[in-house]
């Protein structure tokens, strides 16, 4: 079965086409990395694909559930994690307690989600802290604890948007390893980032998105035809006018 | 500060008030114009209003007159300029130090540029002409030596400022942690509920006073009629003691002279109140208070600047860390043991996501301040009813004592309803989760409705028990009252639930003041608040009335309580009912969410 499907998936925001007429397709065990320049889309995608925002036109099939039909797509939302863009914490509860309230949403028994939040906060260095309300989390500590939380019900597929941003390199480290050792389980990721060599290490397939439209999308060495990720993301995106010409002013002798 | 800079700083704010402005919608955009170009018209017409107002009509008032004139304006003078500081506080300062001062411009000069921005405030430019006109008019009318009242009153507005920049600093000091700004938020708003309720108990003291006192006269004359009735005294003697008690009313009851001696009191030992006394005090000719206040006023602002000067550099210079420190709870690096925690609890049914979703949601909301908020209506109650008990002593009708049932639950219903209403608007990263989870939908409604219920309780109960304690109220009342909470919880939660998932809106960070305050939502909201109080008329007040109607014409044998069966059979109703519709609304929110995550939850939040 395949982890995700979308045909012609489109989202407006007025006039414009955040997302247009998308095809995409990740079978069961891709490591997908979405790839696209700032506002291109691949928030906007992520939303629609995991339903937190309606399509303007298209269908999404999330692991063979149709995601318009609202029975199968709580059957599908059973079985994914979801990093989302604004993230999707409590401010008033700590650590615990936000993952004891996924961990009972997804019905896990009580140990399970003790056991499993501990190694979580554990591996994600997020112990010391457990016990602070996330709002008055940093920036990389929220992320850290949707992280969490995402793995927490142990799921078939992720979403992640961003998971790098804001994360130091120690745990990023630690992530990188949990999300290589869950590809290779079987289970699929879906991630967004613009650290370009994290995408090469992990990813086995990459899609990119530009303006809107899936410009590419193939397995990583037939996308990258023995050149970097970064050369190839650069043609594709056609970033050559932008790095052309120099800024007399600012490149120029300092005054 | 060169003139560019200052130029661009008047700009760009502006500019940020037009936004967001324009972001509540056209209509909250030109209704706010309108609202604020006939304000600042009605200030301009009102200097002319008032000069020649003044100029024709001051000669006759009377020195006192004057001076209660200038401190109605000084009321509504600290109004004023309370509400604007509210407003500002929950929007984004532009000119806050930390956005300026990497730019290539001084602390001093961003400071003065603030000062002036307050000087210049719509407040001052609003209420500043009309009492400007009507202290030029005293110039006019008594002469020369009244030109210390214009002095006076700019050494009053350059104090309100700098006393206004004061507070400001002190607040940027308070917010700038997340929480502490939410806490901040909070209680700045109940101190102001508190100041304007006060106004308000002092005319209910006020009328309740001369009630009594007409109370008496009333029966007077009454015992004076049955004398004469009866015969008992002669035709003169009634007329002559009729003639006595009209002459002691009629006479210009020393109201006026007690009232002016209060204000001067009040005016002595409030110090913004100086305007006012030194302004009569020079019409009496005597123009030395207003000079000495004009003088104080000046110096206490500079000093107050001064203070606030030093504030903003030592927060530059030391700073304030933007992350709030760990608040309290010490917490070992390592320690990794999973405390229980209460979202653990498994409510005595439902399922275990019911108990997450009202678990998470109280303890969310305990933790809130809006939520702390609300705990001071029971006490606003108790004041009130309480008050109203012990002063009326036993002379209070039962049948009024069983009416403060329906009081008090109108009163507290009505304060959850405004979470009741709007289920998710409150914490929008919170709505996301639920979108997320796989949960039938109903049961996320159940969990959250379920989850106002204690707070409902802690609000009534406290009071219904005191009001037993105090007044005869029987049992079987108080019993309705206690039925009357998951009763009227279950159906605000009916309506609330409907009006969650079609009118959404999202909330103004750290208040409960809708994001737009004007059009549909306001209009959905009044609409709501008379509908509840309706409801809890009927549900409540019904029974009440029923049962006490049988207890007078005694068709009933006392022992049966009418209303507590009533309003049972109304409950056990209302539960079918719940269930019933839950499935719908559950449908309904599964059907919706995406388009109330995209009101709730503006881009970039
Ligand atoms: N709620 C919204 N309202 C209006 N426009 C929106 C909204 N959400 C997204 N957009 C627009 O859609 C486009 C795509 O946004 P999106 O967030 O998907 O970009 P992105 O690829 O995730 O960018 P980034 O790499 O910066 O995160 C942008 O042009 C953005 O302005
Ligand atoms: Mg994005």
């Amino acid at each position: 079965m395949t982890a995700i499907v979308t045909a012609g998936l489109t989202r407006c925001f007025g006039e414009q086409r955040a997302v247009d007429r998308i095809d995409l397709r990740v079978e069961r065990g891709m490591f997908f990395g979405f790839l696209g320049p700032n506002g291109a889309g691949k928030s906007t995608t992520i939303k629609m694909l995991t339903g937190l925002l309606a399509p303007t036109e298209g269908t999404i099939h999330v692991l063979g559930h149709d995601m318009s039909n609202s029975q199968e797509a709580l059957a599908a939302k059973r079985k994914i994690g979801v990093v989302p863009e604004g993230l999707a914490l409590f401010e008033n509860l700590n650590a615990w307690e936000y993952l004891t309230f996924i961990g009972r949403m997804h019905g896990l028994d009580l140990p399970t989600i003790r056991t499993r939040s501990e190694d979580l906060l554990q591996r994600l260095q997020l112990n010391g802290d457990a016990e602070k309300l996330s709002l008055e989390y940093s920036h990389g500590m929220k992320k850290k604890l949707a992280l969490a939380a995402a793995l927490l019900p142990n799921p078939d597929l992720l979403f992640l948007d961003e998971p790098f941003e804001g994360v130091d390199a120690v745990t990023s480290r630690v992530i990188k390893d949990m999300l290589h050792r869950f590809v290779q389980r079987g289970s699929t990721v879906f991630l967004t980032s613009h650290v370009l060599d994290i995408v090469e290490r992990l990813c086995t397939h990459v899609g990119i998105i530009s303006k809107g439209r899936l410009v590419e999308q193939a397995s990583l060495d037939d996308l990258r035809q023995g050149r970097t990720l970064e050369q190839r993301f650069l043609d594709v995106v056609g970033a050559g006018e932008a790095e052309a010409q120099p800024l007399a002013w600012l490149e120029g002798a300092a005054s | 500060m060169n003139w560019q800079q200052f130029a661009v700083l008047s700009w760009a704010r502006w500019r940020v008030g037009y936004h967001q402005l324009r972001r509540q919608g056209v209509f909250s955009l030109i209704v706010t114009l309108v609202i604020l170009g006939i304000m600042l018209a009605g200030g301009f017409i009102g200097f002319f209003v008032a000069l020649t107002a003044g100029a024709l009509g001051l000669s006759k008032a009377s020195p006192n007159m004057v001076m209660a004139i200038v401190d109605g304006w000084l009321v509504v003078y600290l109004m004023f300029s309370m509400f604007s500081l509210l407003t500002e506080m929950q929007q984004e300062n532009l000119l806050s130090v930390d956005k300026l001062l990497h730019l290539p411009t001084s602390l001093f000069e961003v400071f003065l540029f603030n000062f002036l921005a307050t000087l210049l405030s719509f407040t001052n430019l609003t209420l500043g002409p009309p009492i400007l006109g009507f202290f030029l008019a005293l110039v006019l009318v008594h002469g020369p030596s009244l030109l210390v009242g214009p002095l006076l009153l700019a050494a009053w507005i350059l104090l309100a400022a700098a006393i206004i920049t004061l507070i400001r600093g002190w607040l940027a000091t308070l917010m700038a942690t997340p929480r502490g700004r939410r806490t901040t938020t909070v209680v700045i708003s109940l101190i102001v509920m508190v100041v304007f309720m006060l106004p308000q108990s002092a005319i209910f003291y006020f009328s309740r006073n001369q009630q009594q006192q007409h109370n008496h006269r009333t029966t007077e004359l009454q015992d004076l009629l049955k004398q004469h009735e009866r015969q008992e005294i002669t035709n003169e003697e009634f007329n002559a003691r009729f003639e006595a008690i009209r002459a002691r009313d009629a006479a210009p009851s020393n109201h006026w002279a007690t009232v002016t001696a209060i204000v001067e009191r009040v005016n002595l030992w409030f110090p913004p109140g100086w305007l006012a006394l030194g302004t009569r005090e020079a019409i009496e000719g005597n123009v030395w208070p207003a000079l000495g206040a004009s003088v104080l006023f000046g110096l206490v602002s500079i000093g107050c600047l001064r203070i606030s000067h030093r504030r903003m550099h030592r927060l530059v210079t030391q700073g304030v860390s933007d992350r709030p420190r760990p608040n309290g709870r010490k917490t070992v690096r390592g320690e990794t043991s999973p405390r229980r925690n209460a979202l653990e609890r498994q409510l005595p049914w439902g399922s275990p996501a019911v108990s997450a979703v009202f678990w998470a949601s109280f303890q969310s909301m305990l933790r809130a301040p809006e939520v702390k908020m609300l705990m001071v209506i029971p006490i606003i109650m108790l004041l009130m009813f309480a008050g109203g008990i012990s002063r009326g002593g036993d002379k209070i009708p039962p049948a009024a004592v069983s009416a403060m049932v329906v009081g008090v639950l109108a009163f507290s219903v009505l304060s959850i309803g405004q979470f009741a209403q709007n289920l998710f608007g409150i914490d929008r990263a919170g709505f996301r989760a639920y979108v997320l989870s796989g949960v039938p939908r109903e049961q996320i409604l159940i969990g959250r409705n379920l989850s106002l219920g204690p707070i409902l309780a802690v609000v009534v109960v406290p009071v219904l028990v005191a009001i037993r304690l105090l007044a005869p109220l029987p049992w079987s009342h108080l019993a309705m009252g206690f039925v009357g909470i998951p009763l009227l919880l279950l159906v605000v939660s009916m309506i609330g639930n409907l009006l969650s998932v079609l009118v959404p809106f999202g909330f103004k960070p750290g208040t409960l003041q809708p994001a737009s305050p004007f059009g549909l939502v306001f209009l959905v909201q009044m609409i709501f608040l008379w509908v509840v109080m309706l409801l809890v008329g009927l549900l409540i007040g019904g029974p009440l009335a029923l049962d006490m109607i049988a207890r007078e014409t005694g068709w009933l044998p006392p022992a049966i309580p009418l209303g507590l069966i009533l309003t049972s059979l109304e409950l056990a109703l209302v539960i079918v009912l719940y269930a019933v519709f839950i499935r719908r609304q559950g449908e309904m929110l599964q059907h919706r969410e995406t388009k109330i995550l995209a009101t709730i939850a503006e881009r970039g939040d």
